[in-house]
């Protein structure tokens, strides 16, 4: 582990910032701005690939699903609501919903490689083009995911990336019900107290 | 709320729980503030695990999503008008007021919609444009599930309304334009207060119009039965 957990003092300044910049975008993007979709485009497109990369593990469908998401996001600007979420959450949130939404329609679970989701996220991130802000979160979750025990992490992870439900994963991993949703709980709880997501 | 439902609240920000469980959590969120708060940092949480696994998409594709929104209406706005379409425009914008009164389109709900001042007047204008081209006509019919929408369909434009709408729970309201059997989506309706009003500037001749419920931000083909269908007689 490279990177301390921040604690718990609140959000860090640099995600406010952020956050600000973001949803700025986004009211300019809803009254049909272009050059501000470019913007946002570059601040958020490989959120969405990341996410539909990993969940969907096809490159033409992640490639077809992230131009989607990003029309979405142009067609939908003006509802998007800043007292609900950040843009970040917006966005990650609509693309995972759609990769979850499509990985359980083609009930392509069962031919996936279980363990793919596990090793792809501690792997290096070079082609990632980002903004420094990016990159100190990168580092920070990083830091963060390293805090949480190995079973929670990987509970969260696998949920999350291979698109199980937390039944699912308890099945896949022969783990009791009540034990997959409490890691899932006390992970995602010390992820946040360890980012310093306000309540 | 019970133990059971705050239990599932970390899968939910994970979308790791089926739709019974998810509508579960969503009424526990709705009657609970506390609780909507605590899902509101979890999905904030998830959404950081998101960039942290952020992979930059193929560079083709940028001008492929630039390409494809230069042609895009956006929900909630006005799409860009042609200018030759407009004529008579003091004589139409008295007959869409008309309109807008007959039909019980609320203007107050389309400026707090909007919070803008202008909407009602673009509301109006989009209508009297429709309705001033050949073959305008008025067509209504009941939603199923609730409410009432109302079009003006002509060549090449229509203009759809639509009230009292139920509200969905995490799915969209999506119009399509109907030519030949063959759906083409119109967008997602901004339905905030279960008000709609939907301008749409591709409507071959002989279409119709329809809006099904879509899971959230809108599918590429309908995948449930239109809740009305809007057809010029």
């Amino acid at each position: 582990m490279t990177t301390p957990p921040p604690g718990t003092t609140g959000a860090p300044a640099d995600r406010d910032t952020r956050s600000v910049r973001l949803a700025g975008l986004v009211g300019r993007v809803a009254d049909g701005d272009r050059q501000a979709f470019e913007e946002l485009y570059d601040e958020t497109a490989a959120i969405v690939h990341g996410t539909a990369v990993r969940v969907l593990r096809d490159p033409d469908l992640a490639a077809d699903l992230t131009q989607d998401v990003m029309v979405e996001v142009w067609r939908t600007a003006a509802r998007f609501d800043v007292t609900r979420g950040s843009v970040t959450a917006w966005v990650a949130t609509m693309a995972h919903r759609r990769a979850v939404d499509k990985v359980r329609s083609v009930q392509a679970q069962r031919t996936r490689d279980e363990v793919a989701g596990i090793k792809d996220y501690v792997r290096p991130h070079d082609d990632v083009a980002e903004t420094v802000e990016h990159s100190m979160e990168r580092d920070r979750v990083e830091g963060c995911l390293g805090s949480l025990t190995d079973l929670q992490r990987e509970a969260v992870m696998s949920a999350y990336y291979e698109g199980l439900t937390y039944r699912e994963v308890a099945q896949d991993r022969g783990v009791a019900l009540p034990t997959v949703k409490s890691r899932i709980r006390d992970g995602l709880n010390r992820l946040r107290e360890c980012l310093g997501v306000d309540r | 709320m019970s133990d059971e439902t705050r239990d599932l609240l970390g899968a939910w920000a994970l979308d790791a729980v089926d739709d019974v469980e998810r509508a579960a959590v969503e009424r526990a969120l709705r009657d609970d503030p506390q609780l909507a708060d605590e899902a509101r940092a979890l999905k904030e949480t998830v959404a950081l695990i998101a960039v942290h696994g952020a992979v930059a998409p193929p560079a083709s594709l940028r001008a492929s999503v630039l390409d494809r929104i230069a042609s895009e209406p956006q929900a909630g706005t006005v799409a860009p008008r042609r200018t030759t379409t407009r004529r008579g425009g003091a004589r139409w914008l008295a007959v869409a007021a008309a309109f807008l009164v007959a039909t019980g389109v609320p203007t107050v709900i389309a400026v707090q919609q909007s919070q803008r001042a202008d909407q009602a007047q673009q509301q109006a204008d989009q209508i009297a444009d429709v309705l001033g081209r050949p073959g305008a006509q008025v067509v209504q019919a009941d939603v199923t599930g609730g409410g009432r929408a109302v079009a003006v369909i002509a060549d090449g434009a229509a203009v759809l309304t639509a009230d009292d709408l139920p509200e969905l729970d995490r799915r969209d309201y999506q119009l399509w334009v109907v030519a030949d059997g063959d759906p083409v989506s119109a967008g997602v309706l901004d339905a905030d207060g279960g008000s709609v009003t939907a301008q749409v500037g591709d409507v071959p001749d002989g279409s119709a119009l329809a809006v099904t419920v879509e899971p959230v931000g809108g599918s590429e083909q309908p995948t449930t039965d239109p809740v009305v269908v809007l057809a010029a007689g």
